[in-house]
């Protein structure tokens, strides 16, 4: 019993690292290619009505892109350093965070539940859009709240 | 001629050695990654030999009939909220699941995963662990009924 669960669950488990790494080489290999390249940063420009469309300063652009692309951890590493240097405000930073807590290293992610059988033409673009309708909820709540409590200071709401 | 050859080979390995290191760091993350795999497939394999998957399937089910889901994908979901995401697709790897329910458990996981690792993360933008972690399961129950709905309506 014990040994048929332990062979069955080595098979299983070996199974899926194998795949995991047959999706993860060939990622990572891009990652340093991209890196080397200067890549993201021209995804960056590629990308830009992202942050436009969410009323985002440009700056949040390139921290975006490397969430989106590399990972969470990357992504928010750039945010800290920023936020540190006042390059953002709380608004964009916020409105960045919930963006990504939602859609983060999209290719990996998506390559890996690819190859478990799911279907990532449905998965990818939902997913995508699905962040973007809330983080777009956010931001509306954050700048309703952000003119009334300018009203309530009796400074002129903003349009 | 020396010194041309020299400067070749010096070349070829300025352009191979992005390839070399993201093959080690694929390599050390699958390592890495083995230890969550592994424990999280033994785990469960022995509760699916022991009977208590159908348990674990019949307490669940109900809820997740919402999502076209079976009772037992309650672990994939539970692993991949609160452990990570890799623990999630160890469980998904074992479970016998069709195409359309792992579309539709990946969506969620892809939404909601690795909360207490990837919240403290997302406080550096501002987000307070709460919110995130409040907004990523709610979106992630939100978004699995909607893609739900959707694959009924057109027959995914």
């Amino acid at each position: 019993m014990i040994i048929a669960i332990i062979t069955e669950s080595l098979r299983t488990g070996i199974t899926t690292l194998l795949g995991l790494t047959m999706i993860l080489v060939p990622i990572m290999i891009m990652i340093e290619y991209a890196a080397r390249y200067k890549l993201l940063e021209k995804v960056s420009t590629l990308l830009g009505w992202l942050p436009r469309s969410l009323n985002l300063s440009p700056q949040a652009s390139f921290p975006l892109i490397v969430g989106l692309f590399i990972g969470i951890f990357y992504g928010a590493a750039i945010f800290l350093e920023y936020s540190r240097q006042g390059l953002l405000n709380k608004r964009d930073l916020a409105l960045c965070g919930v963006f990504l807590a939602f859609n983060h290293s999209i290719i990996e992610d998506n390559l890996v539940m690819g190859a478990l059988g799911a279907n990532i033409f449905i998965l990818f673009p939902l997913r995508f859009v699905l962040a973007f309708v809330v983080t777009k909820a956010v931001a509306w709540y954050l700048d309703r709240k952000a003119v009334s409590t300018d009203a309530t200071r009796g400074l002129k709401p903003a349009e | 001629m020396q010194n041309a050859s020299q400067q070749h080979s010096k070349n070829i390995k300025y352009y191979l050695e992005p390839a070399l290191k993201g093959t080690l760091k694929a390599l050390k993350t699958v390592l890495l990654l083995s230890k969550i795999v592994i424990p999280v497939t033994i785990v469960l394999v022995a509760l699916d030999r022991l009977g208590w998957l159908v348990t674990v399937a019949a307490v669940f089910g109900p809820l997740l009939r919402i999502f076209g889901l079976p009772g037992e994908a309650a672990l994939p979901l539970l692993l991949g909220f609160f452990v990570n995401f890799y623990a999630a697709v160890g469980a998904i790897a074992v479970l016998s699941l069709s195409a359309r329910q792992i579309t539709v458990i990946g969506l969620m996981i892809l939404t909601c995963h690795s909360l207490l690792m990837e919240s403290p993360v997302l406080k550096f933008t501002g987000l307070s662990p709460l919110v995130s972690m409040l907004l990523r399961i709610g979106g992630a129950l939100v978004f699995g009924f909607i893609l739900n709905i959707i694959l009924i309506v057109f027959g995914g």
